[in-house]
């Protein structure tokens, strides 16, 4: 086995992860302004709803459909009840109801599904894939294919004339109202959507590691990181996830897990120092 | 609180007379936080104890009272917990915690009460007032260790995680393998990772005959399912923590070819030769059984080890509420379980190597590992 | 005085607490574990609260102390030596690391940060024999002292602490620090240095972090990785955010309400999480600037006192002898050339905004920048002050080449007001005003600057409304208040974006008085206004611009007279 070939396999998967949830907050974030801390909930519900139906015995074609349907729910109606009705309060105080409500939501997957972690069966079964002396399973080729595909199609929806739309809805929602676009909907769609990518991420990884009550924060970490790395924007989201990813199975691979988090975040820093060089005043996410 | 005044009914409406005072024991179990799958289920041990206990009568009259308090596996958290079980007249601390929060809860023990613990890397010192039922992870490894010479194989594949229990397990088999000969690999793999193929791949060579994942927490599974992925053969030999039903059900559709485990021969009834321990086993397994529908796994075990040195203690010791009177008792009385849990004046650990079996998945059930080939 | 009464009382209650046993769950453990953390949480708060920066590092720089302690214990050193050095160092690291953090902006700064968390944690992992590794770090040092002894060690550190941040977030910089929270444009424009205060207050805000969990490591007697990690600096902001980002008492009332919140849940059992869920959610949706905020907007009794945000003074009134010329005028006579600008240009992505202009003004003179919208007004006072690079051509200011200075340094010479008025809504008219001053005159004492400031919005017929915050104030006073902030101290050159919009014609007197006032004093006056009426009153001469290009240049009521400037603002009929 060829440890490079390995590390790229590996990263790749990490990497598809990292676009998904980057793909979805970014989304969210351009129709909102506000970075939904409950994001990686989604995943979470997903994951757990797909888990627990599979343990009640539901074909797949049953539970994967209702898991992901449970977490386009959840988003949209973080944005429907919650943020909606308050969507003129200051961006913090929306952030800090996203939190709250991730923070809710843990407990009640505690409460319902209790602290073990769970998982389900691939999706796509079938010997390993070897591809240049790397190994990877069938089902995280199509990982790497559908996760970076679906991140993909969400950035160019933003670029799209329905994109334009999400986006005015962010930037001046009474303008966009003015212009006849029905922002309640953009943004309940751009949640929805979110919530559709949070989902498939799990769909797609939780086979091949588990899912528990609190996982949701921690996917939630990496797609900010991802996304923020890239400053929020839709373009750099997919570069920068899949670029974290391999950057830290490249690290493990060489330099053993104990150097991953030291190394790969001093060299994070670095970029958004480059990032940043020439933006002068002020930023994006005020509290 | 409820259930004790449930039990106070119960025992008033059965023979109308008052019941004496309640035996007061806290414990410290993180329910929430990484260590949840751990610290609750320990917890549900002791807890179906406390129940089993005060339906039969109690000790001696006394009903049992537990006080669970979560430290969420945090120092700062932990010593709140300790200082207010105390307060609240906790004559006994049983901890299911993890090495930090214990740490930092046993400078607070000085004198008394007496705390017990199965947390294998907590390694009390002998003249403090803080026991340890399980066999230390060094043992754990001996116990490997052993397994390897008897099939006359010198080599391993380790993968450790970057966590606490992974630190330890990095040098238990520093200690262990080269004093036995034992040439082996480790690998250690990031709490976070998706992905377990990295370090098996680096560290699984053609020739070696077990690989060892001593990685207890949640994302265990992810080395399990990636050894499949990657299409390994050699057996798999997995940490005691993950000795569990629920376990099982997270890798089912990911199975290797072989799974092994380490843990305590109680795990599997056949490797226990006297007929007390088995008792007691058959009578747990199926009492906790019907009480929480749900199989015993090695952390209820570990947990039950907690509560039958309580029971030891609260039976035997005249006075509980003396440290000195419980640690004497503990040094100089063999406690039975599950297995016999002995301490001595120079020892505050209970369980040792010969307690210890390595173990094998067959046909639904842990039962005593066969040979390597 | 009975306010003042009342809140003694509570305070003593509120030590007293543990004592009393009054609340359940509220022990003496949970109490000492709630005042350290809001010790450490008074620096998050100031770095996060009061300037914005959203940091999420700061769990790390808690965490530190223990650690370098530790690595230097193992190195020899006695242990009294190795904490103090442990502080110390860790003071330093934040030092150094605050000028790269507050140059990242927004969402970078918390990436980051978040990255230096994640380092700080990673690196402890990683050397186990010095930190103790995921086992955790025993730190023994602190088992001298029993519960209640460390209760009052901790409620005097806590008090030592609010003290401090009181005094060393107030007055100026109080003001400074609001102003780059609101506008960092405006901020540098008024002179401040952005780079320099952030990294000041991300430093003073890990002083407070740093002495915290110091004292909490000593008091818990371990400290494990995860406590310098991303998950601990996640719960703490949404901490300070429950108490109320900015208050004084907010991050106590947050670090009470967690904590505590948390106990209570915990006698749910299975239930805990979903009920601490549950009762953040209620608190952020009913309190949304915080416990604190909550407090304050209820206007419940000790309400105005607790809000610690608006800096209100007792000077009003105009001591009689008060010389109004304190501040060193930019003393010129009419021959000198106050501004200088030469054949300059500036090019954006191939649109040429600026083609080669060239004026003077002199210094006591007033001149006007005219043209069309899209003319290149703005652009050209962008350059001027500092905000906006010129592609070639140079900027003279008193005979000095000033092209390449930055916006800030610029202040003292050039005062300049905005198209819309960039003021703090929070703070009072005269703190608005007392920005500026803040910055150009440090070597005035507070009493004269506040007296400068209102002295100066006299001038402008708004004494009266010194004191009140300017979002409950009008557009035109405003206006108003920005026009005074830009003209105080009486700078070299006095840069006016379209003053006259939206003022009614009393407000127009007094601004033709102080752009009088200003002209024989000595300072030069660059107005861009549309108001032709206005300027032909006002101004002695002025320059005509047209996409870029200077079309006339002259005395006032020749260039209007000028018949190209007619065809530019009407259109030619050829």
């Amino acid at each position: 086995m060829n440890p490079l070939s390995q590390a790229v396999a590996s990263g790749l998967m990490s990497g598809a992860v990292y676009a998904l949830l980057a793909a979805g907050l970014v989304l969210a974030f351009h129709t909102s302004r506000v970075v939904n801390l409950a994001h990686g909930e989604a995943y979470a519900v997903a994951g757990l709803v797909a888990s627990a139906l599979s343990g009640y015995g539901w074909p797949r074609y049953a539970a994967l459909p209702a898991a992901l349907l449970a977490a386009v729910l959840f988003l949209t109606s973080l944005e429907h009840f919650l943020l909606r009705p308050r969507r003129d309060w200051p961006v913090g105080s929306l952030i800090l109801i996203t939190l709250a409500t991730a923070f809710l939501m843990r407990g009640l997957l505690q409460v319902v599904i209790g602290v073990d972690p769970l998982s389900f069966p691939r999706l796509f079964v079938g010997p390993p894939v070897r591809i240049l002396g790397g190994i990877i399973p069938l089902q995280g080729i199509f990982l790497i294919v559908i996760g970076l595909g679906t991140a993909a199609g969400v950035l160019l929806l933003l670029r799209s004339p329905m994109g334009w739309r999400l986006r005015a809805t962010a930037e001046n929602p009474e303008m966009a109202a003015l212009l006849g676009i029905n922002t309640a909907r953009m943004r309940l769609l751009a949640f929805g959507i979110a919530g559709a990518l949070g989902g498939l991420g799990a769909l797609l990884l939780v086979p091949l590691v588990s899912v528990d009550y609190q996982s949701g924060l921690g996917m939630t970490l990496r797609g900010f990181i991802a996304a923020a790395i890239g400053g929020m924007s839709p373009s750099w989201a997919i570069v920068s996830g899949v670029g974290l990813g391999l950057a830290e199975a490249l690290v493990t691979t060489y330099m053993g897990a104990l150097a991953q988090d030291p190394i790969v975040f001093l060299a994070l820093i670095g970029v958004a120092v480059w990032q940043s060089r020439t933006i002068m005043f002020g930023g994006s996410v005020r509290a | 609180m409820k259930r004790l005044l449930g039990v106070l009914l119960v025992l008033a409406a059965i023979d109308g007379a008052h019941a004496a005072d309640p035996f007061v024991i806290g414990i410290i179990a993180p329910t929430t936080g990484p260590l949840a799958t751990v610290g609750s289920r320990q917890l549900a041990a002791v807890q179906w104890w406390e129940q089993d206990l005060n339906q039969k009568g109690g000790i001696n009259n006394h009903p049992i009272q537990i006080i669970a308090c979560n430290d969420e596996g945090s120092p700062d958290r932990a010593v709140t917990c300790a200082r207010d079980l105390i307060a609240k007249g906790s004559m006994l601390l049983l901890n299911a915690s993890v090495t930090g929060p214990i740490r930092a809860v046993m400078p607070l023990l000085a004198h008394g009460p007496v705390m017990v613990t199965p947390s294998p890397n907590v390694l009390p010192d002998a003249a403090t007032y803080v026991f340890q039922t399980s066999a230390s992870d060094r043992d754990i490894t001996t116990a490997i260790a052993d397994y390897l010479k008897q099939n006359h194989k010198d080599r391993l594949a380790m993968i450790a995680s970057t966590d606490a229990s992974g630190e330890v397990g990095t040098a238990s088999a520093a200690a262990v393998f080269p004093q036995a000969g034992i040439k082996y690999d480790l690998a250690r793999i990031d709490l976070r990772a998706n992905d377990a193929s990295i370090q098996l791949a680096n560290v699984v060579k053609d020739d070696v005959p077990l690989v060892y994942s001593n990685y207890s927490g949640a994302g265990a599974a992810t080395v399990v399912k990636s050894f499949n992925n990657l299409g390994l053969t050699q057996p798999l030999l997995i940490s005691y923590a993950n000795i569990s039903d629920a376990f099982i059900a997270v890798i089912k559709n990911d199975m290797p070819g072989r799974l092994l485990g380490t843990g305590m021969r109680s795990v599997a009834p056949e490797l226990l030769d006297d007929p007390a321990e088995v008792e007691r086993l058959n009578y747990f397994s199926a009492a906790y059984k019907a009480w929480r529908h749900e199989n015993v796994d090695q952390l209820a075990l570990v947990g039950l080890t907690l509560a039958d040195t309580a029971e030891a203690i609260l039976t035997h010791v005249g006075d509980p509420k003396n440290p000195d009177a419980v640690r004497d008792f503990l040094e100089s009385t063999p406690i039975k379980s599950v297995q016999t849990i002995r301490f001595s004046k120079s020892s505050h650990i209970g369980l040792h190597t010969a307690d210890i079996a390595i173990l094998e998945f067959k046909h639904g059930r842990w039962v005593k590992a066969d040979p390597l080939k | 005085m009975i306010k003042w009464a009342l809140i003694a009382l509570l305070a003593v209650f509120l030590v007293a607490l543990p004592y009393l046993g009054l609340l359940p769950g509220w022990t003496f453990s949970l109490a000492t574990t709630v005042v350290l953390q809001a010790v450490a949480l008074i620096g998050l708060n100031l770095i996060f609260g009061v300037v914005g920066m959203l940091a999420f590092g700061q769990a790390a720089f808690m965490a530190l102390p223990a650690y370098i302690a530790a690595v230097l214990t193992e190195l020899g050193l006695a242990f009294p030596v190795a904490l103090v050095g442990g502080f110390v160092i860790t003071v330093a690291v934040a030092g150094l690391v605050a000028g790269v953090f507050v140059r990242l902006p927004g969402v970078y700064l918390a990436v980051g940060s978040l990255g230096f968390g994640f380092t700080v944690e990673g690196l402890a992992r990683a050397f186990p024999a010095w930190t103790g590794g995921a086992s955790g770090l025993v730190f023994p040092y602190g088992r001298a002292l029993n519960e209640h002894e460390w209760y009052v060690v901790a409620v005097v550190l806590l008090v030592i602490a609010l003290l401090a941040y009181a005094w060393v977030v107030s007055g100026a910089r109080w003001r400074c620090l609001r102003t780059i929270r609101h506008d960092e444009l405006a901020a540098a424009v008024l002179g401040i240095d952005l780079t320099r205060e952030k990294a000041r207050a991300f430093t003073i805000g890990s002083v407070f972090a740093a002495a915290g969990g110091l004292f909490l490591a000593l008091y818990v007697g371990v400290q494990i990785p995860e406590d310098a990690g991303v998950t601990r600096s996640l719960e703490q902001i949404g901490t300070i955010l429950l108490g109320g980002a900015g208050f004084l008492f907010g991050p106590l009332v947050g670090a009470a309400v967690v904590n505590w919140l948390f106990v209570v849940a915990g006698y749910g059992a299975r239930y805990e999480l979903l009920i601490y869920g549950v009762a953040f959610l209620a608190v952020v949706l009913y309190a949304p600037d915080g416990i604190m905020g909550w407090i304050t907007a209820v206007r419940l009794p000790f309400g105005g006192l607790l809000d610690q945000r608006n800096s209100v003074s007792e000077i009003t009134v105009l001591p009689p002898t008060f010389d109004q010329g304190a501040v060193a005028a930019a003393a010129g006579n009419s021959d000198e050339i106050c501004l200088r600008i030469d054949n300059l240009s500036r090019r954006f992505d191939g649109l040429l905004a600026i083609d080669q202009v060239t004026f003077d003004v002199r210094a006591g003179e007033i001149f006007t920048l005219v043209g069309p919208n899209g003319a290149g007004k703005t652009t050209l006072f962008n350059i001027i002050s500092g905000i906006l690079a010129p592609s070639s051509g140079t900027v003279y200011l008193r005979g000095l080449d000033i092209t390449g200075l930055r916006v800030d340094r610029r202040a003292p010479d050039i005062g300049r007001s905005f198209q819309v008025a960039r003021l703090v809504p929070e703070l009072s008219a005269k703190s608005n005003v007392l920005v500026r001053l803040d910055q150009i005159a440090p070597h005035l004492g507070e009493r004269e600057r506040h007296h400068l400031a209102l002295a100066q919005l006299d001038r402008f017929g708004l004494a009266m409304l010194a004191d009140r915050p300017v979002k409950e104030l009008s557009l035109g006073q405003h206006k108003l208040i920005d026009l005074a902030r830009a003209a105080v101290g009486d700078p070299a050159l006095v840069l006016l974006d379209e003053p006259a919009v939206g003022l009614t014609e009393s407000e127009l007197l007094h601004l033709a008085a102080v752009l009088d006032a200003l002209q024989r004093r000595g300072s030069a006056v660059l107005i861009v206004e549309h108001n032709i009426e206005f300027v032909t009153r006002v101004a002695n001469r002025g320059i005509v611009l047209d996409s870029g290009r200077p079309i006339a240049i002259g005395p006032v009521k020749e260039i209007f007279a000028d018949q190209k400037v007619r065809d530019a603002y009407f259109g030619a009929l050829t």
